[in-house]
């Protein structure tokens, strides 16, 4: 929290999508969400359970990162 | 026939050694108390804080003070008590530093190991100047012998003029003596987050975005030369400002929202760095006033440009974290 450097041990957490065709393998876990308010509200979820925050790689795919 | 003896008021024996350790090591004591009060970290803020640190002030300056008669007796040992009582101080370094980096975890926005060693340092070096303020003013005392109460006065003017020097001395930079800290907006462009063209970071939830846009405040730090600028690039240097943004104005954030953790990303360009944070009050002047006091870390400071091509070390301007001791 706060600090500036990112550890690399705790990159991406999860993976939350609307779209599974453009996540391919990888070790985190990806949620496929069925709308964007799903997404929303998932990565919402999953950030307050993993105490990490939610990037947006491309629209419609976010990456669940603890810094 | 007896002689008319000369009226005479009885002389007053001159101050005794007793007395001239007492009055320094009140002058000392002193001493610690005011730069106590000076300070503004915040810390110590309680009575416990203020205990421990005022008995080993009080310490510092009865060592100080019994140096000087001790010297003045030719008793040459006792004055090896100073060394006794550096090794002392250092450990009260030790003790700060500890208990700091112990708190660190308690910290929603830390204040980083460079902010934390130059704390401590303080601390230790406040010792070393209620020593100094107690030996000046024995040093006195014992050459002048002056009556009671000058001497109280006397080593009250010693504490006052060593507390002076060396606040004026040990002030160091702030942050509004090397750079220009002014408000700025901040807009998003897509999950961008951005501050006059600086990327600060990308926050994936639409929602996020929406809290950073109506809560968030943006400033930025404008180098005014080279070194201020490779000031900036220090890390430790940011997380001790946004450490003390704050502890000012507050934060929005909890523990499981690190997405609203306050922010100092450095512009490349130009070497300034722009400031992003959610804060609970929202009084920029403050926020102003607060970025412009942050003290400079010894840690952060680097010599480049023109003084470091007029032949100072080099070697200042390697490493990441440096600075010595």
């Amino acid at each position: 929290m706060g600090d500036l450097r990112v550890r690399p041990s705790e990159w991406v957490l999860a993976v939350v999508t609307t779209e599974p065709s453009r996540v391919a393998g990888g070790g985190a876990p990806v949620f496929v969400a069925g709308s964007p308010q799903e997404l929303e509200r998932m990565a919402r979820d999953l950030c307050r359970m993993a105490q990490a925050s939610a990037h947006e790689v491309a629209p419609g795919t976010l990456v669940i990162m603890r810094h | 026939m007896a002689l008319p003896q000369p009226l005479s008021l009885p002389q007053p024996p001159p101050l005794s050694d007793p007395w001239v350790v007492a009055w320094s090591t009140l002058a000392g004591s002193l001493a610690r108390w005011y730069l106590l009060r000076v300070d503004y970290r915040q810390y110590p803020s309680y009575p416990q804080g203020y205990a421990i640190h005022l008995s080993l002030g009080l310490v510092a300056a009865f060592l100080g003070a019994l140096a000087v008669p001790a010297l003045v007796a030719r008793e040459y040992a006792a004055a090896s008590f100073l060394a006794l009582a550096a090794t002392q101080f250092r450990e009260v370094r030790k003790i700060e530093r500890e208990a700091l980096l112990q708190l660190e975890e308690t910290e929603l926005v830390r204040r980083g190991s460079a902010y934390i060693e130059g704390i401590a340092r303080v601390f230790e070096a406040r010792n070393y100047v209620t020593m100094l303020a107690a030996i000046l003013s024995a040093a006195l005392l014992s050459l002048l012998r002056p009556s009671w109460w000058a001497a109280g006065l006397l080593g009250l003017g010693c504490a006052a003029a060593v507390v002076a020097t060396a606040g004026k001395a040990g002030r160091g930079l702030r942050l509004g003596d090397i750079a220009r800290v002014r408000p700025a907006a901040l807009r998003f462009d897509g999950p961008l987050l951005t501050v006059e063209g600086a990327v600060v970071v990308n926050v994936g939830r639409a929602e996020s975005r929406d809290t950073f846009l109506r809560m968030a405040r943006a400033f930025v730090i404008e180098p005014l030369d080279e070194a201020a600028a490779a000031t900036l690039a220090n890390p430790g240097q940011r997380q001790a400002l946004l450490h003390d943004l704050v502890a000012r104005v507050g934060v929005r954030m909890d523990v499981d929202e690190p997405e609203f953790a306050p922010l100092a990303r450095r512009r490349a360009q130009d070497g300034s760095v722009v400031v992003v944070l959610i804060p609970v009050l929202q009084d920029v002047e403050l926020m102003l006033d607060t970025l412009r006091r942050v003290p400079v870390l010894e840690a952060g400071v680097r010599v480049v440009g023109q003084a470091a091509r007029d032949g100072l070390s080099p070697r200042r301007l390697q490493g990441g974290g440096g600075g010595a001791g």
